[in-house]
């Protein structure tokens, strides 16, 4: 064993890679809990990348096979319809850890000098996990999955100058159709994947340089040495989440709908997955057209003003103090309000269709 | 891992499908016990490793 690890020892600086470990210390405060959501988000992650190759073994991304080899999945092949329930649940829970970890970066100023690169890279994340939502919800062919492709494809669309070239892009042509799947399949499982990869290397090699940033306002009782006691503690977290997946998988198991008819009509009371509502509700109360301006393109211009100001974020609110200032109230106030519309748009959409 | 993983997911005549509430409810006992025990014996382990100073990573 002695003989092993310097084998080990001479090639990979293991030791080194210990002290490290050793040394790393996690803040400790009465917010420490909300430290868990990064690792869990990882952990979906993981399982997103496992159950995804099995998945990629057995499916097919043309029009007339892809619904076919999806339900074969879920109806013929051993422990597909358990491998089709874990990408699937998972999937969304991978969705909501990113954004309840990222609204705690926010409530904690985490994006404060000098984390921003750590921000940054934490906000593209959010985006291509997004990106693997959409992409990811035309892949079984199905009915909603293809009316949802198309109407959130015709969304960009909508934006003057570079819409028409964006929608002609993602859908790799004038329709949404086979040239789409493949478009979609690609960006599913390739593109965005050997993006999420890098990004995620970054975010962690971040992480560890500049260490967890202590929430705004909090003097903090020490730390947590990160290695095992964390450890402990992130595994906990992850056999919690795995509990909730299984019970998921086993109790919600994911059939095959009808199979999309690019001729038929859109059915009735469609409406997209729930991180997309918030968008979509938006959309639906707002008329045609405000003051001339069609309303699709103001949700393209504030969707891009959004994002812009959630990666400049750090420059935009850059209060170096410790201590909470007036202007760290009005941020949380916006914060606070902006969990309150999400929630009210989910509401109103799933309880009054 | 992996390998298990592939083996399990490996066609073999075509005898998946979901099952029953029944099976589905036995395996979530089996799994939610098993991962009960394995979060216990943690928990344990993270509790004696804290009473025990001068080891919490500042050696």
């Amino acid at each position: 064993m002695e003989n092993r690890t310097n084998w080990f020892e001479g090639r990979i600086p293991l030791g080194e890679l210990r002290a490290f470990l050793r040394r790393k210390v996690v803040p400790a405060h009465r917010h420490t809990f909300w430290y868990l959501f990064g690792g869990l988000t990882l952990l979906f992650f993981v399982v997103q990348l496992v159950s995804g190759v099995l998945l990629s073994l057995y499916y097919q991304p043309t029009p007339a096979t892809a619904y076919e080899s999806v339900a074969r999945i879920s109806d013929e092949i051993q422990f597909g319809w358990i491998v089709r329930g874990i990408h699937h649940w998972s999937a969304h829970l991978l969705v909501f850890c990113s954004l309840v970890h990222m609204a705690s970066k926010y409530f904690f100023v985490a994006y404060r000098k000098p984390r921003e690169g750590t921000w940054i890279s934490g906000v593209i994340l959010l985006g291509v996990v997004l990106g693997f939502a959409f992409t990811g919800y035309l892949l079984p062919w199905t009915t909603e999955g293809y009316f949802a492709t198309l109407i959130g494809v015709e969304i960009p669309a909508s934006m003057p100058l570079v819409g028409e070239v964006i929608a002609r892009v993602l859908r790799g042509g004038d329709y949404v159709d086979g040239a789409t799947l493949t478009r979609v399949f690609s960006l599913h499982a390739i593109i965005l994947p050997l993006v999420s990869l890098v990004l995620i290397a970054f975010h962690l090699i971040q992480n560890q340089y500049t260490g967890s940033a202590v929430p705004k306002g909090e003097r903090g009782s020490g730390g947590i040495p990160f290695s095992p006691d964390f450890i402990y503690r992130d595994a906990l977290a992850w056999i919690a989440g795995i509990m909730f997946l299984l019970t998921l998988v086993l109790f919600f198991p994911v059939s095959t709908t009808q199979k999309a008819d690019i001729l038929a009509s859109p059915p009735e009371g469609i409406r997209p997955e729930w991180y997309f509502i918030p968008l979509y509700q938006t959309i639906k109360w707002l008329p045609g057209s405000i003051l001339g301006v069609n309303t699709e393109i103001l949700i393209n211009i504030a969707t891009s003003v959004f994002i812009l100001s959630l990666i400049l974020l750090p420059w935009i609110h850059k209060n170096r103090d410790e201590t909470i200032t007036g202007v760290d109230r009005v941020f949380r106030v916006v914060g606070i309000t902006g969990i309150f519309y999400v929630v009210l748009t989910m509401v109103i959409a799933y309880t009054m269709p | 891992m992996m390998g298990f993983l592939f083996y399990l997911f490996q066609e073999n005549g075509n005898t998946g499908g979901i099952p029953d509430l029944g099976i589905r409810l036995s395996v979530w006992f089996i799994g939610m016990f098993l991962l009960a025990v394995g979060g216990a014996i943690l928990f344990v382990k993270m509790q004696e490793f804290r009473k025990k100073p001068g080891e919490s990573g500042k050696n």
